[in-house]
Formats: C-alpha cells, structure tokens, sequence
C-alpha cells in the first residue's frame, strides 16, 4: 500500500508544487523544527537539520484521504462508478476546457478512420456553402451585392421608423393621409418592396451578361494584340550565329578532364618489380614453410560492407554459384571485340611486332595482365625473344623447346638426353597446334555441364584440346564480366573430371614411360591459369573432394592395394598446383597423408604395384623437394623394394602370389636407388638420424656384388655410392640443447596514484562488487524501516479515522434517543395534563 | 518304405500333430526316429522336419509324464512311458549323429544341436531331476556328447571350421548361462584329458573356443541374477562350494591338460589368450604358470608380448620376482610388432611397466631411445604414439630429460647409444640424444611433425593420456587433415612449364 500511496502522491506533489511556485513560501517559525546536532563539522551538509512537522504531517493526511481513506471506503463494496467522461475527474479543468477536450477527443476519434485518406479530411464551408462548390467559380457574387440584396429585401428605414413607431413628428401628416387606410398601406409597402427585388435582379442579369460578352470579346482581341507585338519584336532583333570556335571552346568546357596517368614504366622497372614480387612471394612460401606464416603478412583490415572481395580469397564453406539474370552465358559488346582484335593476332602473328603498338588498349590491358598471372619464371627468355612477349601462354610449348635449346647443359646428362628425344615430339606437337589453330572457331564458351564439355573435347586431338581451352580461358576471362569467375571455376572441375576420365593405365608388365604425361603436360598448364583465375577457394575445393572421393574409393577396396594411376595423377596434380612446401595446406596435406598411408598399407601383389608405388615416391620426392621435410613410410617402402630385389628377401609387404621372375626388370631396381638417394640427399640437412634409417638399405646394397652393379648402370651405382656415403660418414652430431631462453623480466608495475578527497565521506578500500552489494543491502534496510513506518501510520490513520465514525455514530444515536425521549416525555406530559383537566373537570 | 510316406516336411508335420492328438497315433513316434536313422535319408529339409517333430512330440510326451507321476497309474501307462522313453533314448544319438555328420548343412545342424539342448534340458526338468549330492543343471553324460561331438571335428577344411565357429557360437549362447558354464568347466576336464592320443590342432582350438565363449559362473549370479540360470527356480539348489571348491578345481584340472598338449605358434596364441582373460584369475595356485609364460616368452612378437601381460599380472597380483622382464619387454620393441594387432597392448602395458618411479634412468633412456628410433621407420599413427610416448617417458623421469637438453652442449662424433646391445641398461642410451625426435619435427605429415616439437619447449608437468592416440587411424589423420580450416587458400605460384614437368620424367 505504502508504494501505491507514494506514486499516486508523486503525482500530487507536482501539483503542489505548481500552485506553491505562484506564491511565495511563508515559513511560520512556529512550525520550524530544528534538529539539534551534537558537534558541528565544518563543510558538511545536512539534509535533516531542520523540518516543518506540522507541514509534512498535513501533507502526509491529505496524502492519505486522497488514497487510503477512498480504498477504506470502497473497502467493501463489489463495485463502484467510475466516471470516465474526459476531465471530470480533473478539478483543475474548467467546464470549458472540458468541453474543449472532449470535442478534440471526438475529432480525433473520427480522423482516425481517415488517418491516410487526405484527399477527403472534411468539407470546408464558408457561410454555410462548402468550397469545394464556391471553387467551381461560377460567377459567384460578391459580398457587397449579397449586402445589397439583403438591404433591398428590407424595408426602409424611414417607412419602418414611420410605421413601427407612429413617428411623432410626423403625425401630422398621418392625420391629412388618414383616408389611405392601413390596410392600403401595407400593401403598397409590399407591393413596392417587390418591385425593387425584380429591379434588381433584372440589373444584376443584365450587368453579368455584359461581363460575358466583354469577356468573350477580349480573347478574340487578345491574339491579334499578341500577334502583332511578336512581329515587332522579330523585326528588331536578329539572334546571332554560333561561332565554330565557340562551339569548340563549349564543348571542350564540359569535356571529361583527362586524369594524369602513371608514367609507362621503362624495361628494368617492370624487371625490378616483377623481381620484388617473386621474392615477396617466396618470402612468404618461405614462412609458410616453416609454418610461421600469420605474423608476416598484415591480417586484413577491416572489410566494408562494400569491399568487392578481390583482396583475398576466403574460405566458404558453402560456395555460392551466380548466373545472369538469364542463366545464360552472355558475351558482352567490348568483349567481342576483344576477341575479333584478338583473333586478328593470332593469324597474323608474323607481323606482330609492328602491329601491337597499334592495338587497342584492351588488348594492352589484356598484356598486361597476362604477363602478371602467366610466366614468371621467363626472366631472360622475355628479353630475348619478343615474339613471345605478348601471350607467353599462348606458345608454351615453343618456349619450353626454346629453352631446352638455349640453357646450357646443366642437368645430368641422362635427362638432357631425354629432352633431345622429346624435341621432334615437340616439334609435330608445335605444328599440330598450328594446324588446330587454323581448323578450330575462335570464341568458346564454357560449357554447361560435363556432358556439354566431353561433347566438345571428345575426339580431338590434344593440340586441339589445347587449343580450346586457351581460348576458352581468354573468352571467359574473369576481367570480361563477374560471372566468368564462377564459369572457369566450373570449368576447373569439368577439367578435373576430364583428367579422371582419360587416364590411362600402363601395360601391366612393362617398364615404360607415364602414357598419360603427354595428356597431363597439355592440360596441366591450362588447368594452372585456370585455377589462377578462378580462385583458389575453388581450386581447393574441387580437388579435395576428387581426393576424398578417391580416398573412400581406396579405402572401400581395402586399403590395401597401390592405386591405378588415375588416383596418382592427381596427387601430380596437386604438386603443380598447390604450393607443396607449405607446412600444412588444406589440398597437399590430405594428399600426403593419402599418400603414406598408400605406402603403408599397401601389399604388393604386382610389377605394376612395384612401379606405381615408386612413382609415388618420386611425386613425393617433389613434394619434399623444397621444404626438405621427409615421410618415414616412403623410404620403408622403398628400402623394401630395394631388399627384395637385390637380395630377394622376402618382405611381408610382398604377396606370396607374386613371382621373383616377375619383378626381374633391369631397371626396376636403378629407380627405387636413385629415387631413395634422392630423397636422402633432399633431406640430409634436416634429419640428423638419417644414416640410422638408411642403414638397413646400405647394408642390404653393399652386399651386392660388384658385377650387379655394373649392371645398374651410372646412375643406379652413382647413387649406391651416395647412399653408402649418407650412411657411413655421417657428420658430427650435435649435442641436443634447448634454446637458450631470455629471462623472464621481473614484472614491473607501475605506482598506482589515487586522488585522495577530503569530503567526509567514507571511503573502505573494497571490491567494487562487495561495494555494490553493501549499497543494496543499505538501501534495502532503509527501504525496509520506511515501509513498516508507513504502514505504522496508515494503520493509525485508519484506526483514527474509526474512532471518529464510530464517535459520530455514538453521537447520533445520542441525539436520536434523546429526541425521542423527549418527544415521548412531551406525549407523556400533554396525557398528564389532558388527565388533570379531566380530573379537575370531575 | 518309410521314405515314400515321409517324402514331405506336411506329412512329417502331420505325424507329429497326430501323435499330441491322440495316443492312438503314437506309433508314429516310431516312424520318425526310424526315418531319422535310417541311412538312405539324405534329404536335409525332410531331416530338419524331422527333427522338429521330433521335439514337438517329446516336449509334448515328457510333459505328460511329468503331469501323471503323482497319479497311480496302472501297467499299461507305465509300460507306455517305458516305451516312449526308450524312444527317446534312441533319438539322442541321432540327433549327434546329425550334428556330427558332415552331409547336411548348418542350419539343419544347427537345428540338431538347438534340438538336443532342449530336449535334454526337458529330461532334466521331468526325467531325471538331479539329486541334492551331484547337483549338475543338465544330464552330466549327454551334455558331455554334445560338447565331445561339437569339439571334435575331422578336418581342418576351411569352410568347415567356418561352420565349426558358427556352431560355436551359437552353443555360447547356453555357455553363457552360469549354471551350464559350471558343468561346462566340470565336463571339460575329461574333454581336454589326453590320455595317448595327442588331440588335433583342430580340435585344440575348437576346445579353446569352446572355453573362451565360456562364462566363469559366480556366486552373484546364482544369489543375485537368477534369470542368467538355464533353471532359474533351481538357482538355491546349487551349493555354495561348487563355486568355490568345484570350479576352481575344475579349471585347475582343465589348465593342467591344456599345459600338455602339444601346441603349435597358433594353438598357443589362443592358448595364452584364455589364459589371460578366463583362467588366470581363477587358478587355486597362479604362480604354477610362471614356467609356461616363460616358454611362451621366448617365443617372440605377439606371443611374447601376450605372455608378457600374464607375466605382469603375476608380478602385479602375486609378487613374483621377474628379474629379465624389461630386458624382454626391450627386445620386444622391432619394427614388426607394429604391424600385429596387438600394438595397443604393447604400449599399454609398456606403460605400465615403466611407470614405475624405481627403475634406473639408464633403462628408461634405452626405452626411449630405442621407441624414438623405431619411430622413425614406423608408420604416421605408430609415430604419433611413440613421441607421446617417449614424451611421457621424459617427463616421468626428470633425469633423462638431459637426452633432451644436455647443458654441456657441444658435438659428438657419432651416436654413443649401441643399437644391438640386448641389456638395457648397457646401451649407453643416456648418454646419447633423441635426434629421432629432432629428425621427427620434419616429418611431411603436420600432425606428427607439431607432435615432435614438444623437445623445444619445456616439458609440461602432466603426462599426456596415450588412450587420445593409441587408436589412432589413418583415414582418422586425413580426415583430420581435409578438415583443417585454413585462413586463406595459397596457390603454387610457378606454372608447371616443361622445365617443371621435366623433372618427373623418370620413366615407370
């Protein structure tokens, strides 16, 4: 109750508080009490040190009449009025101000209905006629003539004071006109007023016809005066001729201002650059490497809602595919043209060199940009021959022919033999290409599905397929239009499908060369801009689910066998791809993983089985070629190969079906040593107990005869003896130590500085937590004793309130007895009386 | 004759349905065990009819009999039970008969043999209710047939000791129950008994087979679980000393003709399996098998490792003083006991071995030392397991923390640490340093190679829990792997030019 009282009173006080302010506040010093303090502190302030208890007590009663005293009243009662006309509760309202009130309150109610209905909010009127009618204009009259007819309708004054008043100068006259009767009188008087009525009217007619003609006339006047003016004006002044020249000075006004343009950067600029992004980004492969990569690169800012998302690739789990509005593949206008310039140069490329300067700055652009995500290895080649300049990825096999022709001999002599072989190979490759470029169309769009792709890829011959697809990369290059991004992506994995598809298993007994290099080397470079231009969010994405597909594949055929090829060629795939010197990455690290277990498991139940898992190994060699980390089951893998076929031990990993005949190839054992020797060489650096997990192997070889290996040739005992050299003369060891670690520094803290204020308060050094919870547990106590006062008070306020009733009901029923006491004394006494007479009377 | 009126499983069914009908039909009991004896019969399905008819009738028969035991009955109605149990009797061995044999297929075997539990089992119940001195669940002499007739199989043909287990199994499903367990162990003491003639590896394993789906009866159950009984309502009967005089007595004597036999690599690897799980814990004297496991010690890999674990409870429960154990346990460490299945348990129980805070640091550098070297050959999962294996090793035993951090720095010239050294102790391990694990940290696979970085930091205080890799698969790792999230997506940066691709022209 207490809480009620104090809202409803909080309510009440401003309007105390209202009326106070009006006139000014009186203290009676009567009504002062002041509370005595024992000491005085100086500065402090009392809230409590003098009171007016009188006032407050009034105010505290009125309070409770106002709230308690109704709820006493309507204690018991089931229900009550309640009057909810507006303001009649409000006794500071007016009757006025509630009239007042109640009226906006209807209005208000009403426009609700039409709250967005402006057109018809109500009709405004004036004297009674709505203006939407007055608005018509047709001919409306004019006050002063409304007047008049209004005065005309009216008698005039004089006959009215005459006849009205009898007119008492004037009685004269009536007494000499007394023969017109009254009756005759009145009569001419109606008479009269109604013939000046007609008068008027008539007057008015005629006046707003003439208003009409004259109106009617003017508009036939009004072009003839109009006309001739114009002709005036015409003959005066003849308008100037535009000058050519400012002509030309306007136009040149409004013309777009060219923008100052980057100076075209000389030779070695180009170099330097291209030199310092090479070696930015080796810098950070570099990191990656070592997996310390997050420190290097500055994290990305912050992104704004606008950012277009061609900063960096980020990984989404749900890759969003995005169509034209059509779901059509469109090529727009400039495009084409690109493609028709384009097209031109690949014809004439005899004559290049004279036209590229002519080209248009598309093409220029296209350069450009070629250079930057095509060759960056072509460091000097670009210098020499400029042929190649332009579209590197055009010509990538010439370039690499070049190259194998220029380079000074460096690599072993074997491979340099090998590269001699290929040459012819290349050259036919180089003149089919020719030959293709001429047969095939030059636009390609990206198919819409893998049926579409193998439609168009099927039956052609590799130059062809090459063909295609660079020209299916340059149509669709990512800078033509958004979609094309999404298109190429699609493009990777129809790609990815495609090399799935045509792989081609080796003959199972024979020790040959990789069928599917020559598929793979045209592919791979087109799958390479591919990917580049694509993102490598969908790279990822498309080749990790070809592994895993691949992986499930292997695992539900038992896990145990060496894949067909057509599951190694991917992992070839990831090596050119995917940076595979990254400590870890989401593509070449399941890869690595897929692959040991490979080694692992697998039992070898063929020659075949014995060649891919070398071939494994030699992919794994690359993998490991720069980050020069090394996989135990790789080398377990070949150091068991290698005891079986030199010392044919037998080795659980070798099936009891296979043959010793059928792993007698020559050249066979000469791969699985240099392969190991390899590997071993790669990371001698990095793992110091690299002769203890080769010295099985060196043991199992330096127990094979001398003859044998001469058998093995150059480069099998080459290696033998590098292996034997790993193992038996290791380096010094060093003795392991942890870092040296800096000392900790001791912690050093700052002095804490606090104001100290002197305004008598307390001030307990405590947690502000506790300091919050004792402040609660205060306010609540105080809270709590204020209550129970209240309650106190209401309680003796009502039981104060009882008393006077039940005195006031005492005090009636007093009166009442006493009234009827004293009427039945009265009655007795008269009957007293009454009976004395009687008695007197006998 | 009888075959052209038994020549469908309805008039079969028919024979059966009459005789419950009416006994005037009771010769018809007669024909069947004749049809099931006769030898011309080869048809399996009539033979599987056969059979359940046979148990329809007798469960039918031996339940009236029990209803009129109280009953005077005159001459004619025992002279009809005689009869009808002499038929029974009979049929017993004919049932074996079609257990044994190898013409019909399982499931008709199986039929038999699901057949002769139940019927025995109702000769219990009604016949021939067990006496309160030789308490046994089951007719001891039929249920001991069954078993012999189960066990015994005549060649050790592939596809036959497939159904072999599969009879097995199936009979593991009686085994289980207490009461039958407690007679199984009973019977098996004369089962295993090998008096001249040597038994078959066959017939070995069938029998270690046979005790390993075998339950070891308790007490509990017979106060506590009555509904794992064959006879619940009989669960009180059963004397308390049977559990505890009877049974160990009985695997007593069954281990003492097990230990004769002659086994081969195979037959002791299930031998020492039993052992292990089943018997150990319940010989009246365990230290009697001292001997044995250090036969089987010697024997190598698996088996070496599994007598190991005997050896360890020995040494755990009953005190016994294994000086050569961690030599052994050292020796056990090669790279091919990494490809059995029971690598687990070799770690495991390794683990337990060297936690002991009493062995010399020596010892312990050599098992960590010799641990990190197998690491290196050894397969991703394996490598995981060792570092954090020879990472607790270390933080188990401070002092060898110096293979780690060795304060005096400098080089040596070669690894002190003698590779074939089969003393422990001798191997100069402490002295050297765990470059295995320096090695490691280049390991392609990430996981691993961040497993062994642990050697750069300071060690933490509290050992890793090995059960996080012990199970560890591959496919595991590539999930692991595939899922990784990486911040951003790198792409190689060198096109694949033919100087690239050159480089893998190595022909194959």
């Amino acid at each position: 109750m207490a809480k009620t009282n104090k809202s409803k009173s909080k309510s009440k006080k401003g309007s105390v508080k209202k009326s106070s302010t009006n006139k000014p506040k009186v203290l009676n010093p009567f009504e002062v009490h002041v509370n005595r303090q024992k000491f005085t502190v100086a500065g402090r302030k009392l809230k409590n040190d003098k009171g007016l208890p009188g006032v407050s007590r009034a105010k505290a009663i009125k309070k409770r009449k106002a709230t308690l005293l109704q709820e006493y009243r309507v204690q018991h009662k089931a229900n009550k009025f309640d009057d909810r006309r507006i303001g009649e509760n409000n006794k500071g309202m007016t009757a006025e101000d509630r009239i007042v009130a109640r009226f906006t309150a209807e209005r208000n109610r009403n426009r609700k209905k039409t709250k967005f209905n402006l057109a018809d909010e109500e009709t405004l009127t004036h004297r009674g006629q709505s203006l939407m009618e007055i608005e018509k204009f047709d001919n409306p009259r004019s006050d002063s003539e409304d007047d008049d007819e209004q005065e005309s309708g009216r008698l005039e004054a004089k006959f009215v004071s005459d006849a009205h008043f009898g007119g008492f100068l004037s009685r004269k006259e009536e007494t000499e006109n007394s023969t017109q009767s009254r009756q005759n009188l009145i009569q001419e008087l109606i008479a009269e007023s109604k013939k000046r009525k007609a008068e008027k009217k008539m007057q008015n007619e005629k006046t707003a016809e003439l208003t009409e003609k004259l109106d009617a006339d003017w508009k036939d006047l009004e072009a003839i005066i109009y006309q001739s003016k114009r002709l005036k004006h015409n003959e005066n002044e003849e308008k100037p001729q535009i000058d050519d020249y400012d002509k030309t000075v306007r136009a040149l006004v409004f013309e777009a201002k060219g923008v100052p343009t980057d100076r075209l950067k000389s030779e070695e600029e180009l170099a330097k650059e291209e030199k310092e992004r090479l070696e930015n980004l080796e810098a950070e492969r570099v990191a990656r490497m070592h997996g310390k990569y997050d420190g290097l690169k500055p994290a990305p800012k912050h992104r704004s809602a606008d950012d277009l998302d061609d900063g960096f690739e980020y990984e989404e789990d749900d890759p969003m595919l995005s169509y034209d509005a059509d779901g059509n593949v469109q090529i727009s206008d400039s495009n084409l043209r690109v493609q028709s310039i384009q097209d031109d140069d690949d014809q004439e490329e005899g004559s290049e060199e004279e036209e590229s300067e002519e080209e248009g700055s598309e093409e220029e652009g296209e350069e450009e940009e070629e250079q930057e995500s095509g060759d960056e290895d072509g460091e000097a080649e670009e210098a020499e021959d400029e042929d190649d300049a332009d579209s590197l990825s055009d010509l990538r096999l010439q370039v690499s022919e070049d190259e194998e022709e220029e380079k000074p001999v460096k690599n072993n002599p074997k491979k340099n033999k090998k590269a001699t072989d290929t040459r012819p190979d290349l050259a036919k490759l180089k003149e089919m290409m020719e030959q293709a470029r001429k047969e095939l169309p030059y636009t390609f769009t990206v198919p819409e599905n893998y049926m579409d792709f193998v439609e168009l890829f099927e039956d052609k011959a590799l130059a062809q397929q090459s063909v295609i697809l660079e020209r299916m990369i340059k149509c669709n290059h990512p800078k033509l239009g958004n979609n094309n991004t999404a298109k190429l992506g699609a493009l990777y994995a129809f790609l990815l499908q495609w090399l799935n598809d045509n792989t081609v298993d080796p003959p199972a007994n024979k020790f040959v060369s990789n069928p599917n290099e020559e598929f793979l080397n045209t592919l791979l470079p087109h799958m390479f801009e591919v990917v580049q231009l694509s993102g490598a969010g969908n790279a990822r994405r498309c080749t990790v689910a070809v592994l895993t597909e691949k992986y499930e594949e292997w695992v539900k055929s038992g896990a145990n066998t060496v894949p067909p090829l057509d599951t190694i060629i991917f992992f070839q795939l990831i090596l050119h791809i995917f940076p595979t010197s990254d400590f870890r990455h989401p593509a070449t690290s399941p890869a690595v993983v897929f692959m040991a277990e490979i080694l692992n498991n697998a039992a070898i139940h063929s020659f075949r089985d014995v060649c891919n898992g070398l071939f494994i190994c030699e992919l794994l060699t690359q993998y490991t070629s720069l980050s020069r980390r090394f996989l135990p089951e790789a080398f377990k893998f070949l150091s068991d190969v290698i005891c079986a076929l030199a010392q044919n031990e037998t080795s659980p990993r070798f099936s009891d079906e296979l043959k010793p005949s059928d792993l007698k190839n020559e050249n066979l054992l000469p791969a699985a040593i240099e392969i190991l020797h390899q590997m071993a060489e790669q990371s001698k650096a990095n793992v110091p107990s690299l002769p203890v997990i080769l010295k099985p192997v060196v043991k199992v070889l330096s127990g094979v005869s001398q003859e044998r290996i001469k058998k093995l040739g150059n480069a099998g005992a080459d290696s033998i003896e590098g292996l034997k050299n790993l193992c038996l003369k290791p380096g010094r060891l060093e003795v392991m130590m942890m870092e040296k670690k800096r000392p900790k520094p001791l912690k050093l803290y700052e002095p804490r500085i606090e104001p100290v204020i002197y305004d008598g308060k307390r001030r307990v050094d405590m947690s502000e937590k506790k300091r919050e919870k004792l402040k609660l547990v205060h306010k609540f106590k105080k809270e709590m004793k204020g209550a129970v006062r209240e309650i106190r008070r209401d309680q003796d306020f009502l039981a104060k309130v009882h008393l006077k009733e039940t005195l006031k009901s005492d005090a009636e029923r007093k009166a009442k007895v006493k009234d009827i006491l004293g009427s039945l004394a009265t009655q007795a006494g008269e009957l007293n009386k009454l009976d004395r007479k009687k008695g007197k009377k006998k | 004759m009888i075959s052209t009126v038994l020549n469908s499983s309805t008039s079969i069914f028919k024979l059966a349905e009459d005789f419950v009908q009416s006994r005037k039909n009771a010769n018809n009991l007669a024909l069947l065990v004749e049809f099931l004896a006769s030898k011309s019969n080869v048809n399996s399905k009539l033979t599987n009819c056969s059979i359940l008819a046979l148990q329809t009738i007798f469960t039918h028969a031996l339940a009236e009999r029990n209803r009129r035991r109280g009953e005077d009955c005159g001459d004619a109605e025992n002279k009809y039970q005689e009869w009808i149990f002499s038929k029974y009797e009979e049929a017993i061995p004919l049932l074996l008969n079609v257990l044994k044999g190898t013409k019909h297929p399982y499931s008709v075997r199986e039929q038999a043999m699901v057949t002769y539990v139940n019927l025995i089992k109702l000769e219990s119940l009604y016949v021939n209710k067990p006496d309160s001195k030789d308490v046994f669940c089951l007719p001891k002499l039929k249920y001991y047939n069954l078993l012999k007739t189960v066990v015994s199989s005549k060649k050790a043909e592939s596809r036959k000791s497939k159904v072999q287990t599969k009879l097995l199994n199936r009979l593991s499903e009686f085994t289980a129950l207490h009461d039958v367990a407690l007679q199984t162990w009973v019977s098996c003491v004369t089962l295993t008994k090998c008096d001249k003639k040597v038994p078959t590896e066959t017939k070995i394993s069938n029998i270690l087979q046979l005790l390993k789906t075998t339950a070891i009866p308790s007490l509990n159950a017979r106060d506590k679980n009555p509904d794992q009984l064959i006879f619940p309502n009989r669960a009180k009967k059963i004397p308390r000393k049977f559990f505890s005089k009877k049974l160990p007595h009985a695997i007593d004597g069954v281990w003492d003709n097990i230990k004769k036999w002659h086994h081969t690599e195979s037959t002791l690897h299930e031998t020492l399996l039993l052992l292990i799980e089943k018997i150990m814990d319940n010989l009246s004297q365990p230290k009697m098998l001292t001997d044995f496991l250090m036969t089987s010690l010697n024997y190598g890999g698996a088996l070496s490792l599994l007598s190991l674990q005997g050896i360890f409870n020995l040494i755990q429960k009953h005190n016994i003083e294994y000086p050569d154990v961690y030599s052994k346990l050292y020796s056990l460490f090669t790279p091919d006991i990494l490809r059995t299945k029971y690598k687990q348990r070799l770690f495991f129980l390794s683990d337990l071995f060297l936690s002991s805070t009493h062995i010399p640091e020596s010892l312990v550098a050599a098992f960590a030392k010799r641990l990190s070297r197998l690491a290196l050959t050894a397969s991703t999962t394996d490598a995981l397991i060792i570092i954090r294996f020879v990472g607790n090793l270390l933080i188990r035993h401070k002092s060898v923390q110096k293979m780690i951090h060795n304060p005096e720095g400098g080089y040596v010239d070669c690894d002190p640490y003698v590779e074939d050294e089969a003393d422990p102790c001798n191997s100069k391990a402490i002295h050297s340093c765990l470059w295995e694990l320096k090695s490691l940290q280049n390991h392609l696979v990430p996981g691993v190679a961040i497993a062994a970085r642990f050697i750069d930091d300071k060690l933490p205080t509290v050992e890793w829990d090995l059960a996080d890799v012990l199970e560890t698969k591959y496919c595991e790792v590539f999930e692991k792997e595939m899922n990784k999230k990486a911040k951003e997506i790198t792409l190689n940066f060198i096109p694949p030019t033919n100087e690239v691709l050159e480089k893998l022209k190595r022909t194959f």
